[in-house]
């Protein structure tokens, strides 16, 4: 347990600089939000940007040749990869609750009516597509290493797309699908919250799991 | 007498690089210089004592302890100095020892100041702007401060200008001074070996051709020169590294057996080597020795 808190503590420490820059940029999408009278555009700023720096730390390791410190720290390999999940998962909570946190704030300075359902739409779906991102391109970063595999970042919003479209060609069944899941979350909303972090959480835990047997096989 | 690390029968293959049955012992308390020519071996024997690289066969043991079984054991009682730096380039002295501090039981903070203030580490500056001698220093530094038994250094010296070997060289033999800790010292700048090597394990081509002790290195093996009327076919079959033109020959033959040729042997002049002559030779292969 004490390896992985000092692992994710080194993650933190090594991906230091692209850390700042996410703040950096979630001040510049606030500032936008207030300008365009548009509060959400912070969420969905966080949504897209989110996975494109949690990826950074891969790159920092490449770069400074970290797979060596690793593999003379006194650590397991499962412990590396757990640690590394729960350093994505750290990461991206953080960003999410300070752009829930952004978004009345933006609301009142905009002077704009806080809409708190269309708040828990957001931040839970872009926290489930965060945890979706992250559970596709970690493993392919851990099994083929971030600069061979840079462009694996867009694969989960390709795969999104698929998705869409494919549930587009059933607009029937999927129309009455969506309106049902609408009319449930409406008078449920809390449950968004809850059931987005399930299953972000469900989709990180299988892909650690996955990216865990790639590790341990892999020659630093 | 305890032994710091055993390699008995490791075995690694990559593409057409073979590793092969590599064996040696370094006892504890002694300082071992790994050598060979470059691609002979001595990372990927490395990065299997480290668990780094998956082996094929064969056993590492730190201190008694497997190198796979024991692994986290193991790693508190090792320490390792890379050719290049492993600590990311935007951190200062501070940040790295916030890093890696806390992996190790032992790790003294107070210790670490002191080889830092000993080496001259600037602690403002960041990893980057460090000289590549303060960089192999800082590397020293860190690896020294966590009470580590066995120091395995690849390749630290490649690169670094003559004063910084020579402080490096003086480092080790301090950090031995105590007879509990050892050094495993891979290099190919053999002088540095010649100074402070107490064993020396020779690898060529993935399988190591001599261990031992230095002294018995450089007495097991001959440099023979003499006329080429005097260069047998049998002689040809045992010197190693033979090189031969119109006026004479020179070739590497192991010392026990110059008892083969004693009708010969006064119209050869044989000079002990030392330990890059004998790399060379090795390198240009041939002979029946190991």
């Amino acid at each position: 347990m004490n390896s992985i808190w000092n692992a994710i503590k080194l993650d933190f420490l090594s991906a230091r600089s692209s850390l700042l820059i996410a703040v950096a940029m979630l001040v510049v999408a606030s500032v936008i939000s207030v300008f365009v009278q548009q509060p959400i555009v912070v969420i969905v700023y966080v949504m897209m940007f989110s996975t494109f720096m949690s990826g950074m730390v891969f790159s920092a390791d490449e770069k400074n040749n970290l797979h060596k410190l690793f593999g003379t720290l006194p650590m397991r390999r499962t412990d590396w990869v757990t640690a590394r999940y729960l350093y994505a998962m750290v990461m991206g909570l953080c960003l999410f609750v300070l752009a829930a946190a952004a978004y009345p704030i933006i609301s009142m300075i905009a002077g704009i009516k806080i809409d708190y359902l269309m708040l828990s739409i957001f931040i839970g779906a872009g926290f489930l597509y965060y945890c979706f991102a992250v559970s596709i391109i970690y493993p392919v970063y851990i099994r083929v290493s971030f600069s061979k595999a840079y462009m694996f970042t867009m694969i989960p919003l390709a795969l999104i797309g698929v998705g869409v479209m494919i549930v587009a060609r059933k607009a029937d069944l999927s129309l009455s699908f969506l309106s049902d899941i609408m009319q449930f979350f409406s008078e449920n909303q809390s449950f968004i919250l809850i059931v987005c972090f399930i299953a972000g959480v469900i989709l990180v835990a299988i892909s650690a799991f996955i990216a865990n047997t790639f590790y341990r096989h892999k020659e630093l | 007498m305890n032994n710091a690390l055993e390699v008995s029968g490791l075995s690694k293959t990559y593409g057409s690089f073979k590793l092969e049955d590599v064996s040696f012992t370094l006892p504890a308390g002694y300082i071992m210089g790994f050598v060979g020519q470059n691609g002979a071996g001595k990372t990927t024997t490395i990065r299997l004592i480290l668990n780094m690289a998956h082996r094929e066969k064969g056993e590492v043991k730190v201190f008694g302890l497997d190198n796979i079984q024991d692994e986290l054991a193991v790693k508190q009682e090792l320490a390792v100095v890379f050719d290049e730096i492993f600590f990311v380039d935007s951190w200062n002295i501070p940040m790295v020892e916030r890093a890696v501090k806390g992996f190790y039981r032992e790790w003294n903070s107070a210790r670490f100041a002191g080889y830092c203030k000993k080496f001259d580490l600037p602690t403002d500056k960041k990893v980057k702007e460090l000289s590549r001698g303060m960089k192999m220093k800082l590397m020293l530094a860190v690896a020294m401060s966590h009470g580590a038994k066995l120091l395995i250094l690849d390749e630290p010296t490649s690169g670094i200008d003559p004063v910084a070997r020579d402080e490096l060289l003086n480092i080790l033999r301090e950090y031995i001074s105590d007879g509990e800790k050892s050094v495993f010292f891979s290099t190919h700048i053999t002088s540095d070996l010649e100074r402070i090597a107490d064993y020396i394990t020779l690898i060529s081509n993935g399988k190591v051709f001599f261990t031992g002790t230095k002294d018995d290195l450089l007495e097991h093996f001959v440099v023979v020169k003499g006329g080429t009327e005097d260069l047998t076919d049998a002689m040809k079959t045992h010197l190693i590294g033979l090189s031969s033109n119109r006026v004479g020959f020179d070739g590497l033959l192991p010392a026990a057996k110059l008892g083969l040729f004693p009708l010969l042997s006064d119209r050869f002049v044989t000079e002990q080597p030392k330990i890059d002559e004998i790399l060379i030779y090795i390198s240009k292969g041939g002979g029946t020795d190991e």
